[in-house]
């Protein structure tokens, strides 16, 4: 088996506020294999940019880490000291946003930006620096890369911003790329030239990624595996052709069968899941989405596990399989 | 046949050669040199009584101003504004408020578009006392129906709009849109902001008050998806302009412009199956609406572009066969790249 790249193990975040302390990612596990794109997708306010930010070591000032390890190259990013993580992050480990206007300094020029990466990091001189930071523009797909170099933030297009960002994060050569929400601000044109470039970029350098999104169609076009997130909690998790073709949780499905889609048939009636996520939502014991759920029992408002269903399938939901099986019930009597 | 069925069809809505130019800063030294920004460049459509038109584009197309010309918040730089045959461009004010009550609009935007300092009811109750659209005493019952129609419990209207969440909010704007009996609502990308879930019950939720009430949309949104749920016809803008106009199902199953095939071959379909997000040819971003280029505005973008297509532009053309619904695209060269896709299939 494949050393992960990335492995976080019970991850809990916390949110201290004026009413009290909020937990908002319940014992969240995951990993991240060697050249593997993961997806997580789930809805606003789920923990997807928590958790990942939580790593980074970037949560706001009233953010915490209640428990929980993330082990990168053998070290914990949670408890190693500030120094140390400054080394790794931005090198090894990095991460795109989706507001590439707030994440760039707008005081200083794009090339000034990436240089400093470049000379904090591999100690380039200058010179070097300058040269290399021109070469990365270029790869990033910018058109003159030596006038881009000497811009500010601002004179640049959202897509041109977009890939300055990743011409940063991929300066180093990291061995993990976290982009969250990468294109969500920009139009589909644009995303599916920035989308075009992360892949000729992952197949160039056999990166590792972790692509953070709430489109189902992005998921289904770049990812390698999914995790679904919900208030908090991953609830299903599977090799992306089989987690379209066979969602097991009630509330993947719903997601999937709400997503409208431009080869859709005319008389398609859009699924839509009744009421809204649940807004205090660690003090649920049991399954978070139990009061949306149409097959919820009384059974639900228990603890529940993730199980692994089929090879490489977990899903917290205690009724997944007896649901599946009772479709294919379906399926087969109608067909007979 | 079709001709005649369109015959009978009145257009509740016409739009005529509508011009929106926004002047620039001067940067030039010269004194003269006034640059204009062409949001809006002659944009022409019908809307015809309870369907759904979708205008899709980037942002920056000229979408939203061309429906914010039409309730009234754009005044535009010249064009006609036909509603039920009255010129609504060059209509004096008395008159003009008298109509307004029929063109409503939802914002994208459910939270800046509620004031956050009055009660829901209040909110809902406004517009109409303002019109004399209903009496003091009548008032309450008919926020009570409204909210009702739109799926919020009876009581939301002594609440204040940051109670309630995104969706429940668009669902306030709709009330507020609702409240007094327009023939078309402007909806302006009503669900960008809300999640997946969320956004499927406000497309349910206005394809059931179409049903209802026969009432008509403008569809305006980028989320290509969601206009393909709701309409009925799909106008696709580029740079000011509509390129494309014609059938949902046949702009999105076989879209004739360029600009369109691109646009649409963009979406990511959610099917891990049929990648072909990344294998899509995609040259290039919208240049600005300051200095256009002459002749056909895609043409710097465009892999099928000829001499004549940087030349002159070109105009609206029917492309349907004939006996189907009209389909207009703005291409010299469509039939050629529709005959270059089918020999490439084959």
């Amino acid at each position: 088996m494949e050393e992960p790249v990335l492995e976080v193990k019970n991850l809990r975040v916390g949110f201290r506020s004026d009413f009290g302390e909020r937990i908002v990612t319940d014992d969240v596990c995951f990993h991240i294999n060697k050249g593997e794109m993961l997806g997580i997708v789930g809805e606003s306010g789920c923990g997807k940019s928590v958790s990942c930010l939580a790593v980074m070591g970037l949560l706001t000032a009233n953010g915490y880490v209640k428990q929980g390890q993330a082990l990168f190259d053998g070290k914990d990013l949670l408890s190693i000291p500030e120094k140390e993580l400054d080394r790794i992050r931005g090198k090894d480990l990095s991460m795109i946003f989706q507001d590439a206007l707030a994440s760039l300094n707008p005081a200083f020029t794009v090339g000034n930006q990436i240089t400093e990466v470049l000379r904090k990091h591999l100690h380039m001189t200058k010179k070097e620096a300058e040269k290399r930071a021109v070469v990365l523009l270029h790869q990033v797909g910018i058109p003159d890369p030596v006038s881009a170099f000497r811009r500010y933030p601002h004179e640049l297009s959202g897509g041109m911003r977009q890939r300055v960002m990743i011409a940063m994060a991929l300066s180093c050569s990291p061995k993990l790329l976290i982009a969250d929400e990468p294109t969500t601000a920009l139009d589909v044109t644009i995303q599916a030239q920035i989308m075009q470039l992360i892949q000729k970029i992952r197949d160039d350098l056999h990166m590792s990624m972790i692509l953070i999104t709430h489109d189902i169609g992005l998921m289904a076009q770049m990812a390698d595996r999914v995790m679904v997130m919900y208030a908090g909690q991953f609830i299903e998790e599977a090799d992306v052709f089989e987690l379209f073709r066979n969602p097991l949780h009630p509330y993947t499905r719903a997601l999937l069968a709400a997503a409208p889609g431009i080869d859709d048939a005319k008389d398609r009636k859009l699924a839509s899941i009744r009421g809204t996520v649940p807004e205090t939502y660690w003090d649920i014991t049991g399954c978070r989405f139990c009061d949306r759920c149409p097959y919820a029992q009384e059974a639900c408002r228990e603890k529940q596990d993730m199980p692994e269903l089929s090879a490489g399938h977990y899903v917290r939901c205690r009724r997944a399989g007896e649901l599946a099986k009772k479709e294919q019930k379906q399926d087969c009597g109608a067909e007979g | 046949m079709e001709q005649e069925q369109r015959k009978e069809k009145e257009p509740i809505l016409q739009v005529r050669d509508l011009l929106k130019y926004y002047p620039q800063e001067n940067t030039s030294l010269l004194p003269r040199h006034r640059r204009l920004l062409h949001a809006v460049d002659g944009v022409s459509f019908e809307l015809f009584q309870g369907e759904t038109l979708g205008l899709v584009g980037e942002s920056g197309c000229g979408k939203s101003t061309v429906g914010r010309m039409l309730v009234g918040i754009e005044k535009p730089t010249s064009g006609e504004i036909l509603y039920k045959k009255k010129d609504l461009v060059h209509m004096p004010g008395r008159e003009l408020r008298g109509i307004r009550t029929e063109l409503q609009m939802v914002f994208q935007d459910s939270y800046a578009s509620l004031n956050p300092r009055k009660r829901v009811c209040d909110i809902l109750a406004a517009p109409m006392l303002y019109h004399h659209m209903a009496e003091k005493a009548d008032v309450n019952r008919r926020i009570e129906r409204l909210l009702e129609q739109v799926g919020l419990p009876k009581n939301a209207g002594r609440r204040y709009p940051y109670e309630f969440s995104g969706g429940q909010r668009q669902r306030i704007s709709i009330a507020r849109a609702l409240s007094l009996n327009p023939g078309l609502i402007v909806c302006d990308e009503p669900v960008s902001a809300l999640d997946m879930s969320i956004q499927a019950q406000i497309l349910n939720l206005l394809k059931e008050l179409q049903d209802e009430l026969g009432v008509t949309y403008l569809f305006i949104a980028h989320g290509l998806g969601a206009v393909h749920y709701v309409s009925q016809r799909i106008a696709v803008m580029y740079l000011g302009k509509i390129v494309e106009i014609g059938p949902g199902s046949e702009v999105f199953r076989n879209p004739r412009h360029p600009y369109a095939q691109m646009l649409i071959s963009a979406v990511p379909v959610a099917d891990p199956t049929k990648r072909t997000l990344t294998r899509t040819e995609i040259e290039g971003e919208v240049p600005s609406a300051v200095d256009l280029p002459k002749g056909c505005r895609f043409a710097s973008r465009c892999p099928y572009a000829t001499d004549r297509c940087r030349m002159s532009e070109p105009e609206m053309r029917h492309t349907e066969t004939p006996g189907e619904p009209p389909h207009l695209a703005a291409c010299f060269e469509w039939e050629r790249i529709a005959a270059g896709g089918k020999e490439n299939r084959s």
